[in-house]
């Protein structure tokens, strides 16, 4: 049972969170960036925050910081675990890279009028649902739900569900009824944690890929799943959410953003809103890495977008040892000596059970600067770790059996250098021709935003050196956390953003690479590990 | 890496039937080396070898290009320009083969990406895998409806049909495809194989196709299979 309650300044985001989590984790669940170099590892003494009340330091504390930054409470978010309630106050100045919520969520323009009346924004992934309650009257959040999106169990993808809603009877409505019982769970538990009565709720926000959306408003979704992939509603929604089943009051308004594309939908338009894409002065590559990777190219505030089938790699599912990012995954890697064990982050500190999307990019990217794996991804046996697995071919030995507790034996094998370098591919011809369609080149790029769980937890240094991120200054590369979750929070908050969502969907440039004459050209190039 | 690439070539060439010897070509075409297989072929035409041998060598370099694939050492992107390469040879090649010795000797091949769906590079590997071992290959492209797919295969008489598509909701419309051939009553003269993403034996059975092939290659030897079958 999460019972600690842990208040972030200058935000005043709280979250409860289980006692014992660490002051970083606590950060990420609510979507805010504390910079970590090292991962968590407590290595790169970078992630500094300040604790009330003071708590006894850790020994990396010791090593990192002075004896009078230790008596003001600042201490390394990453080993500070959090057994009470707590107040922690993020750093500022330069070394703030980005704190979503707080710098954004001072801008949303906010509706007047809205005393003691609260709203719902969930952002509704194909594999997580997370919903925020936020108090109307302030723009402040007050709690936080996240679970599972239970139309998983008819398919991790979303190809798999279009092809469940199609071919099955009755298919539509099951998916529909398995994702409105979810949200009306998770909001009975955010009544249930903040108190608040349900009267009180005056609007709920739902932003989702396309797909999502349409499972959600029971919409056919057949005209998905085939070529040009248009949507079957587009526009705005507005509606009594009752008809949908959700549990609310007939008074109270679901709003869904349009959706720009088959593949494009308005978990986009939150990336695109929580950052003002559309007011820029410089040129910005938004990347939300997934399954489905979305990629927003803003020149100057002019808008191209488009989608890169990356298929489920990167969250480990094509991957022989392959696994979420949760315990037991091996998140970062780094390999010293080519011979010799890699060194590894571990999430829990537990034994390694398989390694997650982050590490996946990091093996790839390292294997490559060893030279164990060459331009074409060709791995060769330059190294003791490398042999011919009896069943599953050439691969690299991340951990053998002798160097774990219980004796997992974790491989990476050519096979899944090869589903790396389609993924990676597919990403890479994406920006490469968004980048082309304007005519303006990698070097142009002024930043790199990131967006979703993966891009803030993937090593961006690797990412660039797979190509899976264009090859720029790593300054230039930000991780914005859940911007689809921030969007929907300012669509929430005011009646402003939503006709600003609309009017900028309206004029954004959709690409789509399948018919674009270059495309096989480009990702063949893009297949290379250059 | 030299002397690896050395001894995989060795072992290809131990490992093959009929124990080609290799030469510059074959080599050359295995190799992927495009200028190089071009020049040979030019030089090798100019110094009057039957063009029926040099197309010998090419298909044999090919098929080590497909080993090469099964054992992992290519990879998408060699599959790719060889069959460029492989393509631009017989632009040189096939107006100077005397039409008894053109392709088509193996086996007439209607194929297209299904209706919904315009994904092609997999498609077109297999078209070159196909032409490289003497089949007559008619490509009518992506997005291709059932009735485009029946009416090639009338006016061709082709027997063997090849679907592609890569997305699992293509699966219907293979289904369809293949319903389009039973209803035109031509489903017995015509053997069906199948070919994309996410496609295994229950996908066969549920589109009602024949086979499916795992890759590029094994297309060639589904459709000799399917010609052998029909004969």
């Amino acid at each position: 049972m999460p019972d600690v309650v842990v208040v972030f300044e200058p935000s005043g985001l709280r979250v409860l969170v289980e006692s014992g989590t660490t002051a970083l984790e606590s950060a990420r669940q609510v979507g805010l960036y504390i910079p970590s170099d090292c991962g968590g590892r407590g290595t790169c003494g970078k992630c500094r925050i300040t604790v009330h009340p003071i708590q006894i330091p850790t020994t990396y504390d010791l090593e990192h910081l002075t004896t009078e930054e230790i008596q003001e409470g600042i201490r390394l978010a990453c080993k500070l675990q959090l057994h009470k309630n707590s107040r922690i106050l993020l750093p500022r100045g330069e070394t703030q890279i980005k704190i979503l919520t707080t710098s954004e969520a001072k801008d949303w323009i906010i509706d007047s009028g809205l005393q003691n009346k609260f709203g719902i924004a969930i952002d509704l992934g194909t594999t997580t649902i997370v919903a925020y309650l936020l108090d109307l009257s302030n723009g402040i959040q007050i709690a936080q739900v996240e679970s599972l999106n239970p139309q998983t169990a008819f398919g991790e993808d979303v190809i798999s569900r279009i092809t469940f809603a199609s071919r099955e009877k009755d298919g539509s409505k099951i998916l529909q009824q398995r994702v409105v019982n979810e949200l009306n769970q998770q909001i009975s538990q955010l009544l249930g944690i903040t108190r608040i009565h349900i009267d009180q709720i005056s609007r709920i926000i739902i932003v989702g890929n396309t797909a999502m959306h349409h499972f959600l408003l029971g919409a056919n979704t057949d005209s998905l799943g085939k070529a040009p992939y248009q949507p079957s509603i587009s526009g705005p929604v507005r509606m009594n959410p009752q008809h949908l089943g959700i549990q609310m009051n007939a008074y109270t308004e679901l709003y869904l953003p349009p959706n720009i594309a088959g593949f494009v939908g308005g978990d986009t338009v939150g990336f695109i809103l929580s950052q003002r894409l559309d007011c820029v002065n410089d040129v910005v590559l938004g990347i939300d890495i997934g399954t489905n990777g979305e990629i927003v190219l803003s020149d100057k505030g002019k808008i191209y977008c488009c989608s890169a089938a990356a298929g489920p790699a990167f969250e480990g599912s094509t991957i022989l040892h392959g696994m979420r990012g949760q315990t037991g995954a091996i998140e970062y890697l780094s390999i010293v000596d080519k011979d010799e064990r890699p060194e590894l982050s571990i999430i829990g500190e537990s034994d390694p059970q398989g390694i997650c999307g982050s590490a996946i990019v990091d093996i790839v990217a390292e294997l490559h600067r060893i030279g164990i794996i060459d331009e074409s991804g060709r791995m060769h046996k330059i190294s003791k770790r490398v042999r011919e697995d009896e069943k599953h071919g050439r691969s690299y030995l991340v951990v053998k059996k002798d160097e774990t507790k219980e004796g997992n034996q974790i491989i990476f094998t050519q096979k899944d250098v090869r589903q790396v370098q389609l993924a990676k591919a597919a990403i890479q011809a994406g920006f490469t021709l968004l980048l082309d369609s304007i005519g303006k080149d990698v070097t142009e790029i002024d930043r790199v935003l990131l967006a979703g769980a993966f891009g803030n937890y993937i090593r961006p240094e690797s990412a660039i050196a797979i190509g899976l991120l264009p090859k720029v200054e790593i300054s230039k590369v930000i991780a914005v956390g859940n911007a689809a979750g921030e969007g929907a929070k300012g669509l929430l908050l005011s009646k402003k953003n939503r006709n600003l969502a609309e009017a900028i969907v309206n004029k954004i440039q959709y690409i789509e690479l399948a018919s674009e004459v270059r495309f096989q050209e480009v990702f063949m190039q893009s297949i290379s590990l250059l | 890496m030299v002397q690896l690439a050395f001894s995989t070539l060795l072992f290809n060439i131990v490992d093959y039937g009929d124990r080609t010897t290799m030469n510059d070509l074959i080599t050359a075409m295995a190799d992927i080396d495009d200028e190089q297989v071009i020049d040979l072929i030019e030089k090798q035409l100019s110094e009057g070898r039957e063009p029926v041998l040099i197309l010998g060598d090419l298909k044999k370099g090919m098929d080590i290009v497909g080993q090469r694939f099964s054992d992992n050492e290519y990879f998408l992107v060699e599959l790719v320009m060889s069959a460029d390469v492989f393509k631009r040879a017989m632009e040189i090649l096939e107006p100077k083969l005397l039409s008894t010795q053109k392709e088509g000797k193996s086996g007439k091949v209607v194929i297209g990406t299904v209706a919904g769906d315009v994904h092609y590079i997999g498609k077109n590997l297999v078209i070159a895998f196909l032409v490289s071992n003497g089949f007559e290959v008619f490509d009518l492209g992506e997005d291709v409806s059932p009735e485009k797919f029946v009416e090639k295969l009338k006016e061709t008489n082709a027997n063997v049909l090849a679907l592609s598509g890569l997305i699992t909701t293509t699966h219907d419309v293979m289904k369809q495809t293949i319903d389009a051939l039973s209803e035109a009553g031509i489903r017995n003269n015509v053997r069906v194989m199948i070919g994309g993403g996410d496609i295994d034996q229950s996908v066969v059975e549920y589109t009602g196709a024949d086979a499916f092939g795992k890759d590029a290659m094994s297309s060639v030897d589904i459709a000799r299979k399917f010609i052998e079958e029909l004969s």
